[in-house]
């Protein structure tokens, strides 16, 4: 068995690697599955600040600055009192307290920027975000002033754009989908399956048949049927070992209850066709594949754009309708149409099972596409080197 | 008889890589096989190792059809090819253990065999080191070892030495030597002529694909007219002299550059005495004289007409 042992040995070298992408997908899905999905909606709301103005110019830009951020936030006017405002800001009765210097109405007027000054809690987020706001709202007020709007007129016209609401409509399908823990869970697996898949047999693999390796390897007295079936034990090992890991992280984050749930076979099916359709794209890129590159741009390619498309990393009702009619070729969109469908599962019906076998065929039939493909440019290319 | 080949054939499109090739090599050997880049001998040895199909010709090993699935020949043969095979990943012992492994299934031999290989190429001190921390020469030295850690009988150099310094060059060289001393009958290919001088008990010169020369040293040198190259610094140098020396017996032919004259003589006794009383009558002032027997690019040059590294 020496290169089903070789493989595990150039394998442990690039355990790194892999294990970047279990920490990607153990993160993702347990947050995932420990989220509660109903929380979100209700919970959005707007935090305001607490503002204070000085005015020492006691002119018309002080009130344009309270109406308009007042909108939002809680602005009050005060006198200049350091210790006061000291206290205030320290108690954090206060975020920020703007000074409107004498002359500001007049620079203003001109469209020019005036000098504020403030004092704020160090440090503090909300201030900086303040600070922010300010400064575009002075360059559209400016921007009119310079024009000859008046500055009465300019902050009339600012707080009204500002008053105007933007409404949030939640899509009732983002927690529809999640489903319970193990769905969210199973959710991610077409990850970890092609991320792991394509580097830890892809990266092996372009070792193993480097050309001077494999001119050796083949001038040696071990027959190739005998290579070819070590190589074929070890992918199948690496492959029942991530298989086993999922299932077992699943039993875990589950509290055990998964091992009593009807579903378990089914989900145990769908995640299964997704592994071969992993190992064969591990396949794929590690015989066509001539640099470590090219295998992390193939990792990184397909389990990005075939898990976002899939309806992996968001859900696929997000997308228009050519989007997700496009998604239907990828092996991912059925993945997560199973892993919707069994999660949802009450009794197993007919129909269900027809569904799900045949929706399954489609990774299958990736895998034996791509299996397939792979070996006719493996063929060809060795015909045409010698 | 080790390897018979006969009338071989391979053709790239319309490039004839190796043309009617024909060679036998004998048990014991040391057998160099020499050329330009380009020659054909690496093709060749791929065709010898059936790792290229040919399109015609015969290719025996140990008696033997070769074939991509002749696994009882394949046993007894170790490759060292130009381009270091390893893997980065493994450790010096983990690689040589790893290609000893396709031949040898038994653990305890193959563990004996493995620190033999490593003591033979002197790596014992860099056992636990992976690839990329060693020197060119040591690696060069971790490929030969993963060759022929299963001590095969017959073992095949491609270009083993290129891009080596001296030091390491030599203890490879020796390192053949003593393998061929074991038992092994070698087969070498190079395009340095020193080192198929030095170690190859017949050689056999490739180009364009064809077996130009084959013989020892000697007789190739024999093969040739050439019999010595003397040269020698010279103050001055006229029209008149070059005639002068052209006339002289068994001169072949006369060059004058850089202040180095050289001339190359056929075999005959007495031609640096000539050469030098010439010069002494004409009162011309010479320096660091230098006499040259013929070497193998004489032999390759004289029979192509072009120099072994053009």
């Amino acid at each position: 068995m020496r290169v089903f042992k070789a493989y595990f040995l150039i394998l442990n070298k690039y355990k790194g690697t892999v294990f970047i992408f279990f920490a990607v997908f153990m993160s993702l899905s347990l947050i995932m599955a420990k989220v509660n999905g109903g929380g979100g909606a209700s919970s959005f709301q707007q935090d305001s600040l607490d503002i204070a103005v000085v005015d020492e110019d006691q002119g018309e830009f002080a009130g344009q600055i309270r109406e308009y951020f007042g909108t939002h936030n809680q602005v009050t006017e005060m006198k200049m009192d350091q210790d006061k405002i000291a206290d205030a800001l320290y108690w954090r009765k206060l975020d920020y307290v703007l000074v409107i210097p004498e002359g500001t109405d007049e620079v203003l007027s001109k469209g020019e920027m005036p000098e504020l000054s403030c004092m704020k809690v160090p440090g503090c987020f909300d201030s900086a975000y303040f600070e922010a706001a300010l400064q575009m709202y002075l360059q559209k007020m400016t921007a009119l002033t310079g024009n000859g709007i008046s500055l009465r007129e300019a902050g009339q016209k600012l707080t009204a754009l500002q008053k105007k609401e933007t409404k949030v409509h939640m899509a009732s399908f983002v927690n529809k989908r999640q489903g319970d823990m193990s769905t969210r869970f199973f959710l991610y697996v077409p990850y970890l399956f092609i991320a792991v898949g394509v580097s830890g047999i892809g990266l092996v693999l372009l070792r193993l048949n480097r050309r001077e390796v494999r001119e050796r390897t083949e001038c040696s007295s071990m027959p190739m049927k005998k290579r070819v079936a070590e190589i074929t034990a070890a992918v199948l090992v690496y492959g029942g070992g991530l298989y086993l890991f999922v299932l077992v992280a699943a039993v875990v984050i589950s509290g055990g209850s998964i091992l009593t749930d009807p579903r378990l076979p089914w989900f145990a099916v769908n995640i299964f066709t997704m592994l071969l359709f992993g190992l064969s794209l591990g396949f794929f890129a590690g015989m066509v594949a001539k640099t470590d590159d090219a295998i992390n741009g193939i990792v990184n390619v397909l389990s990005l754009v075939l898990c976002f498309l899939g309806g992996v990393f968001v859900p696929r009702q997000f997308f228009g309708a050519g989007v997700q009619n496009v998604a239907k070729i990828f092996p991912t969109y059925w993945y997560v149409v199973n892993n919707e469908s069994i999660g949802a599962m009450k009794t197993v019906s007919h129909t269900f099972v027809k569904n799900i076998l045949t929706q399954s065929m489609v990774s299958l039939g990736y895998a034996l596409v791509i299996f397939a493909v792979t070996l006719v440019i493996v063929s060809a290319r060795r015909t045409s080197e010698a | 008889m080790v390897v018979k080949i006969e009338n071989l054939v391979k053709r790239y499109g319309d490039l004839v890589a190796v043309d009617h090739f024909n060679l036998e090599i004998e048990e014991g050997e040391i057998f160099g096989l020499l050329g330009p880049n380009g020659s054909g001998k690496s093709t060749t040895i791929h065709c010898l190792l059936s790792l290229l199909t040919y399109d015609k010709g015969h290719i025996e090993i140990f008696g033997k059809e070769m074939t991509p699935t002749g696994y009882d020949i394949k046993k007894d043969i170790g490759i060292i090819m130009q381009n270091v095979a390893v893997f980065e990943e493994l450790t010096v012992y983990e690689n040589i253990d790893y290609f000893c492994g396709l031949y040898i299934k038994n653990k305890a031999e193959r563990k004996r065999l493995v620190e033999e290989a490593i003591d033979f190429v002197g790596l014992t001190e860099y056992r636990k080191f992976y690839p990329k921390k060693l020197s060119g020469g040591l690696l060069r030295r971790l490929n030969i070892a993963c060759g022929i850690a299963h001590k095969p009988k017959l073992i095949i150099l491609d270009e083993p030495t290129v891009a080596v310094d001296p030091q390491s060059r030599n203890k490879i060289l020796e390192g053949i030597r003593e393998l061929n001393r074991q038992g092994a009958t070698i087969i070498y290919t190079t395009h340095y002529m020193e080192e198929v001088e030095q170690i190859c008990t017949r050689i056999a010169i490739m180009d364009k694909g064809r077996n130009v020369a084959l013989g020892t040293k000697d007789e190739l040198k024999a093969m040739i007219d050439l019999g010595e190259t003397i040269q020698m610094e010279l103050s001055d140098f006229s029209e008149e002299i070059s005639d002068a020396v052209r006339a002289l017996p068994h001169v072949i032919n006369v060059s004058f550059e850089n202040g180095l004259l050289k001339v190359r003589f056929s075999k005959g006794k007495h031609n640096l005495l000539r050469l030098l009383d010439l010069l002494k009558d004409k009162e011309i002032v010479f320096g660091n004289v230098h006499s040259e027997l013929p070497t193998l690019n004489d032999v390759f040059l004289e029979i192509t007409g072009k120099e072994l590294r053009d």
